[in-house]
């Protein structure tokens, strides 16, 4: 009876930390903001939303799969082969993602181009692998994953909205700013991915910043 | 060979099942990805030959000076069944990546019908230009083959029937590799549909 109570409230905790990492992974540790890992998909998709919505899912779907296979493997996972293992493993879900576009959503497959098979060196998600995945229990890692992809697809879709919106006058697509807007084209190049970057890099400082003195 | 097997075994059977894993998956999507293909060609040649209710392919055999290459070429036809015109690829590159691009002549490869984009990588709200049919693509329909085609960097984009293509912005780079890979191309295969059928006629006469 104590035991199941023990065994019961360690689950629960578990569970309890497992959401907790999965709500951190969404904003305070997002991948991209707070963390500044997969920077090229960041700053290579983001010209218009639709893309890079395609491409968070697209990276979701492959890290919580990784995720989900390296924690179970976990305990047969072994030093030297752990990196081999993981790229193993990432790497087949990354193939899956992209047969998956070209044979379901050609077009964004095409737009995407050679950027859906480069999620297989997305540090993201082999940071996951090794940081969370290797050392927890299937549910942790299933989660974290989630929080971690949902992480990466808020932050491409708020860097994209702002790329579309002042790069074409857009929004998904839709027009949102009126006929005399002169899009700035600088938004839709690489320069302008990085200028979104660095400002939204630098509200988010600040903005912790006066969290941490306060 | 224990030790082999006691450190590499997760390696083996993870290969074992992510491989059997992807081959399922394989099987199962690739007709639709090769079917999708099909059907961006062929909206590619029904935009470049409007008035086509369907296509014919045909496999001719381009010889090079040291390969022979296939070309397949497509015949458009219209609902009664006569040709109105052929399209094939061409690729070539770009600023960026490789332009790939159907290219549609008339029968007797003296005007061009149009062009469309397959693929191509080219700088947005730049060189993607090359797939907006007002700023780009409309000059190449009823342009003629010969004299072959000019970029100029300023002129008339609805006056096609002349030699001079417009490029897109002062910046030739995207509108010059178009339109001389198409220059190249489009000799090519009118070298190799007239070969061919001189090769049919003086086969036709010996028998």
């Amino acid at each position: 009876m104590a035991e199941a109570a023990v065994a019961g409230t360690k689950e629960q905790s578990t569970a309890g930390k497992a959401a907790a990492q999965f709500v951190k992974n969404l904003w305070e540790e997002n991948p991209v903001f707070r963390t500044l890992l997969g920077m090229c998909p960041t700053l290579a998709v983001t010209a218009a939303v639709k893309p890079a919505l395609t491409m968070g899912l697209a990276v979701t779907f492959v890290v919580v799969s990784s995720n989900l296979m390296v924690s179970i493997m976990r305990k047969g996972l072994t030093p030297h082969l752990r990196i081999l293992m993981f790229t193993l493993t990432i790497s087949v879900f990354v193939t899956i993602a992209d047969l998956f576009l070209k044979a379901f959503v050609p077009d964004m497959s095409e737009v995407l181009g050679p950027y859906v098979p480069l999620i297989i060196v997305n540090c993201i998600i082999i940071a996951r692998a090794e940081s969370c995945a290797s050392k927890n229990p299937v549910f942790t890692a299933v989660l974290d994953g989630f929080g971690t992809g949902f992480g990466f697809t808020i932050a491409v879709v708020i860097l994209a909205t702002i790329r579309e919106i002042l790069g074409s006058g857009t929004w998904f697509g839709l027009r949102v700013l009126p006929a005399w807007w002169v899009p700035w084209t600088i938004m839709k190049l690489p320069a302008g991915a990085f200028i979104t970057l660095g400002f939204i890099l630098a509200v988010i400082a600040y903005s912790h910043g006066r969290k941490k003195a306060a | 060979m224990g030790d082999f097997l006691k450190s590499s075994w997760l390696v083996l059977a993870a290969a074992l099942v992510f491989g059997l894993l992807l081959a399922i998956v394989y099987v199962n999507w690739q007709p639709r990805i090769e079917e999708n293909e099909r059907l961006k060609l062929e909206r590619g040649i029904y935009s470049i030959l409007t008035n086509a209710t369907s296509t014919k392919a045909d496999t001719l055999m381009i010889e090079g000076e040291e390969t022979t290459e296939p070309l397949v070429l497509y015949t458009g036809l219209d609902s009664t069944g006569t040709p109105v015109g052929l399209v094939f690829t061409a690729e070539g590159t770009g600023f960026q990546d490789k332009i790939k691009l159907l290219v549609g002549v008339d029968l007797e490869f003296e005007h061009y019908k149009g062009i469309a984009v397959i693929a191509a990588a080219e700088t947005p709200g730049f060189g993607d230009a090359i797939r907006d049919y007002d700023i780009f693509r409309c000059q190449f329909v009823g342009t003629p083959v010969d004299p072959p085609l000019k970029v100029v960097k300023t002129g008339d984009r609805r006056k096609t029937d002349d030699n001079e293509i417009v490029s897109i912005t002062g910046a030739t780079i995207t509108s010059r590799s178009v339109t001389n890979l198409i220059n190249a191309r489009v000799r090519k295969i009118r070298e190799a549909v007239r070969h061919h059928v001189r090769e049919r006629m003086r086969g036709s006469h010996g028998a």
